[in-house]
């Protein structure tokens, strides 16, 4: 967390909001500003204060939590970084963080892909449009707890469709869940299915911003698709992909649902993710303490990652 | 940016009268015990119990306990939270925390040291329960699993008890004996392996003993089958499981998974597979339905049950049991409260909704257990109970046992080396 | 967003036309319809395969078939008279209006605020809510049940917010903690950012006071961003399933997922069809609602020609 506010335009907020571009005399433009100003601090004020009572002030209390040995039994002990100390030994972390890690970089940019893939498609005059962004957007308004469940038998290795599907090209069956050099990787595929929905509606109110006339204009010029594509449609996707890029990181990293209901972190730690691992230790071992330190290096490494993002979604995009 | 500072400030402020409230919070006054008229008694108890289903029918079960105890307690209100196993802790955590304890606590086995230890349970010596007044009313099996240094924390209610279960009709025709099935880890592999069925590529088509286990859940059966070897996990909190019947019954799991069924397999209802004949022996629960509802009479009929018994037979149970909060204002009334809980017709109700059987020493006369064969089986050898848990940090532990059985059932560790470091957690 | 103007510099000559091309059947349109309804497909199997368990019976799911022998419509019916289910829905789309009313009304001020009033500490600020995005719910949890068991006044608390249950048990607790997330100022603040500020501007000049600017002038045009935010906070709310769990005791205020629990942490057993049917029945009111709101996104938001 340090991370991002230290370095706040490294996280890329880049176009400082703008000043009025009237040609009005500098002292009457002065006045207009603080007016401004002050109206913009009022309108804001109410997610200002409804975010620090309900999200600052909690996230502070487990930030100080991490320094203590809180596990709902008398007082909390300061105790330092002995948390943090124990953490780096602790396997059950590291594996969680290696794992959190990988699912992250491949999730991320494969399901951003492939939306906005598909939300071109769709943002385009074809037949029964409404039914083919529904059926995209199904996945996102199914609670995971059912989801989760279908996937698991979707999975399951004696009976389930995924191993029918390997026998019909006479292949044998894989432990999709079960076997822990595949139970992460299935578990991306649902991931990826379960977030697209969300991020191709993103990009297709963005679409709607895209200027007409400017395709048309590339068209009639000659462009190609990909030319339309690359000078028209997505340098105006900036604020969007911004967004997109951003909540996707955090969402990943944030998976907990579909682990808790499809494998519980196993076989092994095979699937073992952080949100998982904390929540693990926070009620599962009730150590609050601990499970806010791992909350801690958490946030600080989302926080690196979303910088990491930005840079390489590139400069074009800053917004 | 002042102003964000001032926030800062003001929310760190906050934050540490937040961690201040819960350090005082969890101290809780301690009351004599005041006699009072039950009839004049007035009050509120705030009842935690994943032991009732939040549907109509759980409900109404819960409240015919309330209106049995509203005629002994006229003016006390019965506050009842329906949660459930999964997510009985956070409850349980965010109400010490706040210091809005509850009066009475539903919890499973393996909680109880765990929650004696950090004081949310009261000591039921205070409402003159003795392991010998237990032992008489509910069923003795279940004492260990209710005490934690020597000192009664909870009551039992019902008992979910797991037996192994298989198919007569599968032993006939592998050549065995269904009036003498094997109970031995080398009976029963000998058996397995009679049973499997493969394909022509050597992929397993039906298991020949079915775990009834998903992936990070095989620690039960090692419980259960540590104990059959000899060794109950804990022994007055201290581990008992780093030594050489814990590394044999590991390694015996190991040569079983991938060898007479592949790990984690289960079927798509998750559903002991000896129920539907997908598997011809494995570990089932404590209660069948027998109905067409359920699994079928056909299906009934073709079952069998026998416990394990590689040096000791054993039964492993589980169930629900009742505590006082040692925070609770009004522990009289929440101890009256549990007694209502705890007569027959309650548990009868209680174990049909949970497909458990009633944690009574008369268990075997409850309609419910006569109801099914298996229920009459595992209710005629509660005595053979032991339980998992007994540590205080069993909950902790219990995580780490998930993940290291598996890495040594699929190859990865050694079972010698993982039973040495979960030892080591264990204090 | 300046973007634009370089694409029309990219693409010399650029006019703006008037000829609409000619639809034909091509190879490339054979494909794309072909991928998308293949990827269509993969997309909805699952709930398709929802939909099919809830008919089955227990059996047959434990045995995996493809069609249930009967069709079990009374499965439809059990699962909703396991609990009272009217309630639930009752209560879900309370919270979700709740939520979702709180949530455009602060969200979009805070979102048009940060893309387009030059405050002091603005970028500060942006990057305030994209910091609260990184805390995961679980871990605030306990905190989080302490602050609103003492909100002043409320629940018998007193003006300290000692002595009784604050929000706990109440609309308020359901609905404020969780309503007008960071990511919905967030999401606000990229639609509001790519607006010309030309517009603001000559209102401005016309003396249109800001709240005015934003409400008037600015908000029309994100209509599609406003729909977006309702979307996914109604979503939201309709699934939530912790919070409510933690901070309620009674039918009175607990929504459906929570019933939906009944079938899948039943201590019995987890029934499977009732589960599958009354998550279809749930999730139907947000698809139909979803259908609706897609119509939306066609119609355009900060409509042609005014980046042009």
């Amino acid at each position: 967390m340090t991370t991002t506010l230290s370095k706040p335009s490294e996280v890329g907020v880049a176009q400082s909001p703008r000043p009025g571009r009237s040609g009005a005399a500098p002292r009457r433009r002065s006045s207009v500003v603080s007016r401004q100003k002050r109206a913009g601090w009022w309108m804001i004020a109410p997610a200002l204060v409804q975010s620090v009572v309900f999200i600052t002030v909690p996230t502070i209390a487990a930030i100080l939590l991490a320094f203590t040995d809180y596990s709902f039994s008398g007082a909390p002990n300061f105790i330092g970084g002995a948390n943090f100390v124990e953490l780096f030994g602790d396997i059950r972390f590291r594996t969680a963080l290696v794992n959190t890690v990988l699912y992250v970089l491949v999730v991320v940019p494969v399901s951003m892909a492939i939306a906005l893939a598909v939300a071109i498609a769709l943002n385009q005059k074809i037949r029964a449009l409404g039914a083919f962004r529904t059926a995209y957007y199904i996945p996102v308004v199914t609670a995971t707890v059912a989801v989760g469940t279908v996937w698991l038998w979707i999975f399951n290795s004696g009976s389930g469709l995924a191993n029918g599907v390997l026998a019909l090209f006479g292949l044998s069956p894989v432990g999709w869940l079960t076997d822990p050099n595949h139970a992460l990787s299935s578990l991306m595929v649902v991931g990826i299915w379960q977030g697209l929905g969300a991020k191709m509606i993103i990009y297709l109110a963005a679409l709607q911003g895209v200027s007409p006339q400017l395709v048309e204009a590339a068209n009639l010029d000659g462009a190609n698709r990909w030319q339309v594509f690359r000078f028209v449609t997505w340098p105006s996707l900036g604020p969007a992909q911004f967004f997109v890029l951003i909540t996707s990181i955090v969402g990943t990293f944030q998976v907990f649902d579909l682990v808790y209901v499809t494998t519980k972190g196993g076989p092994g730690l095979a699937t073992n993710v952080l949100v998982f691992d904390v929540y693990n230790n926070a009620f599962g071992s009730l150590r609050l303490g601990y499970a806010s330190a791992e909350t801690v290096i958490m946030m600080i490494l989302i926080g690196g990652f979303i910088i990491l993002g930005r840079r390489l979604q590139g400069a074009n995009t800053h917004d | 940016m002042k102003r964000s500072t001032t926030l800062g400030v003001v929310g760190t402020a906050l934050a540490v009268a937040v961690v201040l409230s819960a350090c005082t919070s969890t101290g809780g006054a301690k009351e004599g015990a005041k006699s009072v008229d039950p009839a004049k008694a007035t009050g509120t108890i705030r009842v935690l119990t994943p032991a009732y289903p939040a549907s109509n029918e759980g409900k109404a079960a819960f409240q015919a306990v309330v209106d049995g105890f509203n005629k002994t307690y006229p003016h006390v209100k019965v506050e009842p939270d329906f949660a459930t196993y999964a997510t009985l802790n956070e409850k349980i955590s965010t109400s010490i925390a706040s210091g809005a304890g509850y009066d009475v606590l539903v919890t499973g086995v393996g909680w109880v040291q765990p929650f004696a230890a950090k004081n949310v349970f009261e000591d039921l010596g205070n409402h003159g329960v003795t392991k010998k007044t237990l032992g008489e009313k509910s069923t003795p099996a279940l004492i260990p699993a209710s005490t934690y240094k020597d000192k009664i924390y909870a009551w039992p209610l019902t008992a979910d008890a797991r037996a192994i279960g298989f198919r007569k009709s599968a032993f006939i025709k592998a050549g065995l004996d269904p009036k003498n099935p094997p109970t031995t880890f080398k009976g029963i592999k000998a058996a397995a392996e009679k049973l499997t069925e493969r394909d022509a590529a050597g992929n397993i088509t039906r298991p020949g003993f079915d775990f009834n286990t998903s992936p990070g859940n095989y620690r039960q059966a090692f419980v259960q089958l540590l104990a059959a070897d000899g060794k109950d996990l804990y022994v007055n909190g201290k581990q008992n499981f780093d030594n050489k019947q814990g590394v044999e019954t590991l390694n015996w799991m190991k040569s079983m998974i991938n060898h007479v069924q592949p790990f984690g397999q289960q079927n798509a209802a998750l559903k002991p597979m000896t129920y539907t004949n997908d598997a011809p022996m494995g570990f089932v629960g404590g209660s069948i339905d027998c109905s067409e509802a359920g699994v079928g009479q056909a299906n009934c009929d073709d079952l069998g049950f026998f416990l394990l018994n590689n040096t000791r037979e054993v039964e492993m149970v589980g169930g629900n049991l009742a505590s006082v909060g040692a925070n609770s204002k009004n522990k009289d009334l929440a101890w009256a409260f549990i007694k209502s809980m705890s007569s027959d017709a309650a548990l009868e109700a209680m174990a049909k909704l949970n497909n458990q059987i009633p944690a009574t020493a008369n268990a075997a006369d409850s309609a419910i257990v006569k109801s099914n064969a298996l229920s009459k089986f595992v209710a005629k050898n509660l005595g053979r109970a032991i339980y998992e848990g007994g540590a205080t940090n069993w909950l902790e532990v219990r995580t780490d046992f998930n993940s290291s059985v598996d890495d040594v059932l699929l190859g990865k560790r050694d079972a010698a080396e993982v039973l040495g470091e979960l030892a080591t957690k264990s204090r | 967003m300046t973007s634009p103007s370089t694409a029309v510099q990219a693409i010399p000559g650029a006019i703006v036309p008037t000829r609409r091309r000619k639809k034909r059947v091509t190879i490339g349109r054979v494909a794309l319809y072909l991928v998308l309804t293949v990827g269509a497909f993969l997309m909805i199997a699952p709930f398709l395969w929802m939909i099919l368990t809830a008919f089955k019976s227990e059996l047959e799911v434990a045995r995996f078939t493809w069609l249930p022998a009967v069709w079990r419509w009374d499965n439809f019916v059990g699962a909703m008279q396991t609990a009272p289910f009217l309630q639930y829905f009752r209560n879900s789309l309370v919270i979700a209006v709740g939520e979702t009313a709180v949530t455009l009304a602060i969200c979009t001020m805070a979102g048009y605020v940060l893309s387009s009033i030059p405050i002091r500490g603005g970028k500060f600020l942006l990057n305030y809510f994209i910091t609260l995005l990184m805390v995961p719910f679980q871990i605030i949890l306990v905190p989080l049940f302490l602050i609103v068991k003492s909100v002043p006044l409320f629940g018998g608390n007193d003006i300290f917010g000692q002595g009784g249950t604050g929000w706990l048990n109440s609309w308020w607790g359901l609905i404020v903690p969780l309503a007008a997330a960071p990511i919905f100022t967030f999401l606000a603040r990229q639609f509001y950012v790519s607006l010309p500020s030309e517009l603001a501007d000559a209102a401005r000049m016309d003396g249109v006071g800001e709240f005015g600017i934003f409400w008037r002038i600015m908000t029309p045009l994100v209509k599609p961003a406003l729909i977006t935010i309702a979307v996914f906070q109604i979503e939201a709310a309709w699934n939530g399933f912790l919070w409510p769990l933690m901070i309620t005791t009674t039918d009175d205020l607990r929504p459906l997922q929570l019933g939906l629990a009944i079938f899948s942490q039943n201590p019995a057993s987890i029934q499977w069809p009732y589960l599958m049917a009354g998550t279809a029945l749930a999730t139907l009111p947000m698809v139909l609602l979803f259908v609706f709101a897609q119509k939306q996104f066609v119609e355009g938001m900060a409509n042609v020609g005014l980046k042009g």
